[in-house]
């Protein structure tokens, strides 16, 4: 009797988290947002209503298998959470006006303008190289006596990786 | 030095047969030679057919916080559902959300994993983007509009990692984590005798090679 009330009390409690996670699929803004609703209260619904389960049958065969179910989901569900957000994020599939603050795009404007240092480095590294290899080219012509007098140097800078 | 990483390995190699062993007891239901053998034929096959880069385990495993994270964590997967679940259902809609850069102290990608998994499973926080080198996971916080809530979702990112690392960080893990707290003006964590002793074995060996 008391074992039918506690399964009874735990079965409700996962339909109304899982109701939960399905409106708030809805009525969530964004999708980071929505990321959070259907993701997380429908797996701990998940765990009640196979702690409820277990209470009834009482035998050691269905317990272990969900004990498997239930270790499976929570390897996968947060790696599923994360890809979709990521992508979301990448993708650029978000509300900037349902973000109060978002310090990735701060570090991704920083890793940007580290790529564009890094790219006209390289680039100005790219000229210096090719005026020298002109500058070889007429000396050779020229018998070699004007060895490239305004040669270049090479551009050592490094970006910038502190934090 | 190589023959203890050798038998390190073949320790993990063990370990994840085993584990793949119990799961196909699991789901046969049944304890018998039958299945514990074909069970270990599949897990040594597994391994084979998918090999993947071996774990870097610590080789430290501490109960008492090892429990305590298990608590800990259960206590707020059942807190925080419900408050999500709440705010799905209020009439108010919910506020903006906020990505959070956090710096952690490790850098084993091990703890790094379990950090954004954590952080996955307890809602209200969804890891959506790893710095790998830098060891800084940017956390996605629900309804999380204003410089309070901001420093919450930050706190708590910093308690899993210190729990986590507390439970099974290497110890060069510890010293990090405690160079992180002390900067934050926290008091270090596990200082204990057996830790110490570890490092102080851990320099006396080094000392002992260097000598000859």
């Amino acid at each position: 009797m008391t074992l039918d009330i506690v399964s009874t009390v735990f079965i409700a409690g996962a339909a109304f988290l899982s109701l939960a996670a399905a409106i708030g699929a809805v009525r969530f803004p964004d999708l980071l947002s929505r990321m959070h609703a259907s993701s997380k209260p429908q797996l701990f619904g998940l765990v009640m209503v196979m702690f409820a389960v277990g209470l009834q049958i009482q035998q050691w065969g269905p317990v272990t298998t969900m004990l498997i179910i239930v270790l499976f989901q929570l390897f996968t569900v947060p790696v599923a959470a994360h890809m979709i957000g990521r992508a979301g994020y990448r993708t650029k599939h978000l509300r900037r006006s349902m973000l109060y603050r978002d310090e990735l795009d701060e570090a991704v404007a920083r890793a940007q303008a580290r790529d564009v240092h890094a790219r006209e480095t390289a680039e100005r590294k790219q000229a210096a190289q090719a005026a020298r290899d002109k500058d070889q080219e007429t000396a050779d012509q020229s018998g070699g006596s004007a060895s490239g007098e305004d040669r270049t140097p090479i551009d050592h800078d490094e970006p910038d990786t502190g934090r | 030095m190589v023959a203890r990483r050798r038998r390190q390995n073949f320790v993990e190699q063990l370990l994840y047969v085993l584990v793949l062993i119990a799961v196909w007891i699991f789901l046969w239901d049944e304890v018998s030679g039958m299945v514990v053998i074909s069970g270990a034929l599949l897990a040594f096959a597994l391994m084979r057919a998918f090999y993947l880069p071996p774990i870097q385990l610590s080789g430290r495993l501490n109960v008492y916080y090892g429990t305590y994270f298990l608590l800990w964590f259960v206590l707020n997967v059942f807190i925080a559902s419900f408050q999500v679940a709440w705010l799905t259902v209020r009439p108010r809609p919910v506020d903006a959300g906020s990505v959070i850069a956090v710096d952690l102290a490790t850098r084993s990608d091990l703890l790094i994993t379990l950090v954004t998994m954590v952080n996955g499973l307890i809602p209200g926080s969804l890891v959506i983007e790893i710095d790998r080198a830098r060891a800084v996971v940017f956390v996605h916080g629900l309804n999380c509009a204003d410089a309070e809530e901001l420093e919450r979702v930050r706190e708590k990112t910093h308690r899993i990692e210190t729990l986590l690392i507390c439970a099974i960080g290497s110890p060069h893990d510890i010293e990090a984590l405690n160079d992180a707290r002390a900067e934050r003006g926290l008091k270090p964590v596990l200082e204990k005798r057996a830790i110490r002793e570890r490092a102080r074995r851990a320099r006396a060996a080094k000392e002992a090679r260097a000598r000859g």
